[in-house]
């Protein structure tokens, strides 16, 4: 498991030791038995007390190998009754890209995290906007900040920076104001 | 009337607003130069509005300033609860309009990114003259917290004129109050500028057109 990027000085990540309860514990055994060989890792984690609501997350982790990605997607939408994809999170790991997916079931108040790796200098994943559609906004926000291009998303422009912005702003690399001062 | 400014907004300067503007200053002060500038008549039409309509005109101006409706972030809360019954600003003569056709002030309350300057310069050129523009918080006025940011304006005042400027993040309502105060201030002591004419043409040097 990759360590997050943390600034010297950084308080540590907290981590738990809670065992995950019985729901998250018995999804990570069915896609663990369904999905065998395809996925990388799947794992219930130990939630994080907040002391208001306790998380239920199932990640599930495919590497650099995306083609079971949307077979999945489909499967835990129909099958698993996943109906809302929550966020779509994009990581510049200075090595690779780690893109994100969270998906939320209401009836179990479960989320489960897909997540793929893919090449920092051609990202490229597949979409989840065909399977949800509030996917589609989403990442076309990690497009707008860090240039990840999702195959076959419908309409793939940028969504909060100016049409004619240059670069990609939340990558390690980027210098501000790179796209230069035009006053 | 040369065409210098227009050749200079082709060439270089790539912002979308330029031209327009600058063809619209050309004409004004090719307007003014030929009506109001002309010898005599421009001085006796000007000193008798001056002696006549002038301190009313300024006294009307600072009693009556209506700010744009237009909240940015959250300097816009303390701005509503400047105009809420607490502090009352409606006792200044300030009544928040919702179009910049009937504006005379503007009120830049936020950080202006780069993608709502355009958007900004578009509505100040849409309020008639005479106009006033009041950058409320440290954002609108060098950038703020947001300094470093990638996608900030420094400032306001990078895109429009400016005339009072008050400190804060976010400031506080009365300090919001005592900003509409200076710029009442301001307009009772500036030269009687009956139809705004100083301003543009400041503004048209700016521009560059002479």
């Amino acid at each position: 498991m990759a360590d997050a990027i943390l600034p010297p000085g950084a308080p540590p990540v907290p981590t738990s030791d809670t065992p995950p309860d019985a729901d998250c514990a018995a999804l990570a055994g069915r896609i663990g038995a369904a999905w065998a060989g395809k996925v990388t890792e799947v794992a219930a984690l130990n939630p994080l007390n907040h002391g208001i609501q306790r998380e239920r997350n199932v990640l599930v982790r495919f590497g650099s190998d995306h083609r079971p990605m949307e077979a999945f997607w489909r499967w835990l939408r129909d099958e698993e009754k996943f109906e809302h994809c929550s966020l779509v999170l994009a990581i510049d790991h200075l090595d690779r890209i780690e893109v994100k997916h969270l998906l939320f079931n209401y009836t179990t108040h479960v989320t489960v995290e897909t997540s793929a790796d893919t090449d920092r200098l051609e990202p490229s994943v597949p979409t989840a906007a065909l399977v949800w559609r509030g996917a589609n906004w989403l990442e076309r926000e990690q497009y707008d900040m860090l240039g990840v291009d999702f195959r076959g998303h419908p309409d793939l422009r940028r969504v909060l920076l100016p049409e004619d912005w240059i670069g990609f702003p939340l990558r390690k690399d980027f210098e501000y104001r790179q796209a230069g001062e035009w006053w | 009337m040369d065409l210098d400014a227009l050749t200079r907004a082709d060439a270089g300067e790539g912002l979308l607003f330029t031209r327009s503007r600058d063809l619209l200053m050309r004409g004004q002060t090719f307007l003014e130069r030929s009506l109001i500038e002309a010898p005599l008549v421009s001085t006796v039409v000007k000193r008798l509005v001056e002696k006549t309509m002038g301190e009313v005109l300024k006294l009307g101006q600072s009693a009556s300033m209506w700010p744009l409706h237009l909240g940015i972030a959250c300097c816009a809360i303390e701005m509503a609860a400047m105009g809420a019954s607490r502090f009352d600003a409606e006792r200044l003569g300030v009544l928040f309009w919702s179009s910049p056709r009937q504006c005379d002030v503007l009120f830049i309350n936020g950080t202006v990114s780069r993608k709502f300057a355009p958007r900004l310069r578009m509505l100040y050129d849409q309020m008639p003259e005479p106009k006033w523009a009041m950058a409320v918080g440290n954002c609108a006025i060098s950038g703020g917290p947001f300094f470093e940011g990638y996608n900030t304006v420094l400032g306001a005042d990078q895109i429009l004129p400016v005339d009072v400027y008050v400190p804060g993040c976010p400031p506080k309502p009365e300090a919001m109050l005592f900003g509409l105060i200076k710029l009442q201030e301001k307009i009772l002591n500036q030269k009687p500028d009956y139809l705004g004419i100083g301003i543009r043409q400041e503004m048209a040097h700016e521009a560059g057109a002479r």
